[in-house]
C-alpha cells in the first residue's frame, strides 16, 4: 500500500499557504511548502511529489520561472501542476510567454473554490497511479 | 501656441498636394509653457480656375479629452490591482474561516486560534486597503494638531516590530529622546510611518542575497523640523524604480502592491508642508528621510492633487 500522496503547495502567502495545507491535508494528503519558485525547486529535488500547486504571480516571475524548469526537465515534467491565481491578465500573460512547454494539468482562479480545488486534486494525483 | 518644427508628416503640405481634407492630432506647448493636445484639419483654398492658392487649417484644443482618457486608464488599472488585492485577502480571509469551523469540528484550539488570527489579520489588510484608497480619493486637508514626535515614533515601533520579528526581521530604534512636538495629523503621519516601515520589511523579505536583514526607524529633532528616517538592507532600488517609487499606481512588488503607498505618503508629507527622500541602493538597501516641518506652512496644507 502507498503512503499518502504528497502535494507542494508554492504561494508567497503564508495564510494562503497553511489555507491549502489544512485543506489537503484534512483530505489525507500529505503537504510541503514553498515560498517562491527558487524554494519550490529545491523541495522538488529534496523528495517525490505527486502534484504541485502553483501561485503564478509571486513577485520576481519566479512562479512562471518555476513552471518552465519543471514542464523542461524530464525528471519532474510528469508532476501534474494546478495553477492558481487571482490575475486572469496574468494568466494570459502566462499562457502566451509559454512556448514550447505544455499547458498546465489544472487552473484554480482565487478565491478558491474548496470544490473546484479537492476534485482536480483527486483527479490528477490518481492519474499517476495509472 | 508655437512650434519650432514643421509636423512630420505636415498635412498643410499634404492638402496642397492632394487638394483634400486631412486631419491630424499634436501636442503643442502653449505660451505659458503647458502641453496641449490639439486636433487639426486642414482644406483647400482653390481659386476660379480651381488651383490651390491657400490651405485653412483649424485647430481644436482636446487637451481635456486626453487628461480624462488618461484618468480613466489610471483607474482601470487601479481597479485591476485592488481587484487582484481583494483576491488574495479573500482567499486568505477563506482560508481562516476554514480553520476557525474546522477547528471548531475537530475541537482542535490551537487550530482555531491560528484560524482566527488568520482572519484577524486579513481583516486588518482589508481595513488598511480601504484607508488607503479614501485618501487616494478624498483629497483632505490634514487635520492639524501639535503632537509629540515621540509618541508617534514609539506608536509606530510598536505596531511594526511584532510584523518584522513575525520575518525573522532584526528591528531596532535610533530614538532621540527628547525630539519636541509638531503640527501635524497624526493619523496621517502615523499611516505614512507604517507604509514606509511595512515597504522596508517587504525589502527585506523578497531579499535573498543576504542571510541577516534589519530595518531601522530614527527619530531626530532639529530646530525647525522632526526628522523620522526608516532604514532597511533589502534588497533596494536601480535608478529606474527611485525615479518611479512615488508615481501613482507604480509598484515594485509584483501583484503585491496596489500602486498607492508610497503616492499617498508622499502626498501626506507634501500637504504638511515637508518632503520624503529615497536613498538607496539595488541589493544594498534603502534609507527613506522624512522632513516634517514644526510648524505647517500655509501653502502646505492645499491638498495638492495627482
Amino acid at each position: 500500500m502507498a503512503g499518502p500522496k504528497r502535494i507542494l503547495i508554492v504561494d508567497d502567502e503564508q495564510d494562503i499557504r497553511t489555507y491549502l495545507s489544512a485543506l489537503l491535508g484534512d483530505q489525507g494528503y500529505e503537504t510541503v511548502q514553498a515560498k517562491d519558485g527558487e524554494e519550490a525547486m529545491q523541495k522538488v529535488q529534496a523528495g517525490p511529489l505527486d502534484l504541485i500547486t502553483l501561485d503564478i504571480s509571486m513577485p520576481e516571475k519566479s512562479g512562471i520561472k518555476f513552471f518552465r524548469e519543471m514542464k523542461t526537465d524530464d525528471r519532474w515534467k510528469n508532476i501534474p501542476i494546478i495553477v492558481v491565481t487571482g490575475v486572469s491578465e496574468d494568466f494570459k500573460k502566462f499562457i502566451s510567454s509559454r512556448h514550447q512547454v505544455p499547458a498546465p494539468e489544472g487552473f484554480v482562479s482565487k478565491p478558491i473554490n474548496q470544490e473546484e480545488i479537492l476534485d482536480l486534486v483527486q483527479i490528477l494525483t490518481q492519474q499517476g497511479n495509472s | 501656441m508655437h512650434r519650432t518644427e514643421a509636423c512630420v508628416p505636415c498635412i498643410v503640405k499634404q492638402t496642397f498636394g492632394d487638394g483634400l481634407v486631412h486631419q491630424s492630432e499634436e501636442v503643442m506647448t502653449s505660451q505659458k509653457g503647458d502641453q496641449v493636445n490639439v486636433l487639426v484639419y486642414t482644406a483647400p483654398v482653390r481659386n476660379a480656375e480651381g488651383q490651390i492658392k491657400n490651405v485653412i487649417e483649424m485647430s481644436t484644443n482636446i487637451t481635456q479629452i486626453r487628461q480624462l482618457q488618461s484618468q480613466l486608464t489610471s483607474l482601470g488599472l487601479v481597479i485591476g490591482s485592488i481587484s487582484h488585492g481583494i483576491k488574495g485577502l479573500l482567499t486568505s480571509l477563506d482560508g481562516g474561516v476554514y480553520l476557525v469551523n474546522t477547528g471548531l469540528a475537530k475541537n482542535d484550539r490551537a487550530r482555531f486560534e491560528q484560524g482566527w488570527k488568520m482572519v484577524e489579520r486579513n481583516i486588518t489588510r482589508i481595513r488598511r486597503m480601504v484607508l488607503d484608497l479614501l485618501y487616494y480619493a478624498k483629497d483632505r486637508a490634514p487635520d492639524l494638531e501639535r503632537i509629540p514626535a515621540l509618541a508617534i515614533a514609539e506608536e509606530v515601533c510598536e505596531v511594526m516590530r511584532g510584523k518584522a520579528a513575525e520575518m525573522g526581521i532584526d528591528f531596532r530604534w535610533e530614538i532621540d529622546r527628547n525630539p519636541g512636538d509638531f503640527e501635524a495629523d497624526s493619523k496621517a503621519i502615523r499611516s505614512l510611518l507604517i507604509n514606509l516601515v511595512e515597504n522596508a520589511i517587504d525589502a527585506c523579505r523578497v531579499d535573498k542575497k543576504k542571510n541577516a536583514h534589519q530595518v531601522r526607524i530614527g527619530l531626530k529633532g532639529y530646530p525647525d523640523y522632526i526628522e523620522f528616517d526608516v532604514e532597511d538592507n533589502g534588497i533596494g532600488m536601480d535608478q529606474e524604480i527611485r525615479e518611479r517609487a512615488f508615481s501613482l499606481f507604480f509598484s515594485s512588488k509584483r501583484g503585491s502592491g496596489t500602486g498607492l503607498g508610497l503616492f499617498i505618503s508622499n502626498k501626506i508629507a507634501q500637504a504638511h508642508g515637508g518632503e520624503i527622500k529615497i536613498e538607496s541602493e539595488l541589493n544594498r538597501g534603502t534609507r527613506m528621510i522624512v522632513k516634517l516641518p514644526r510648524k505647517v506652512p500655509a501653502s502646505g496644507t492645499a491638498a495638492t492633487k495627482a
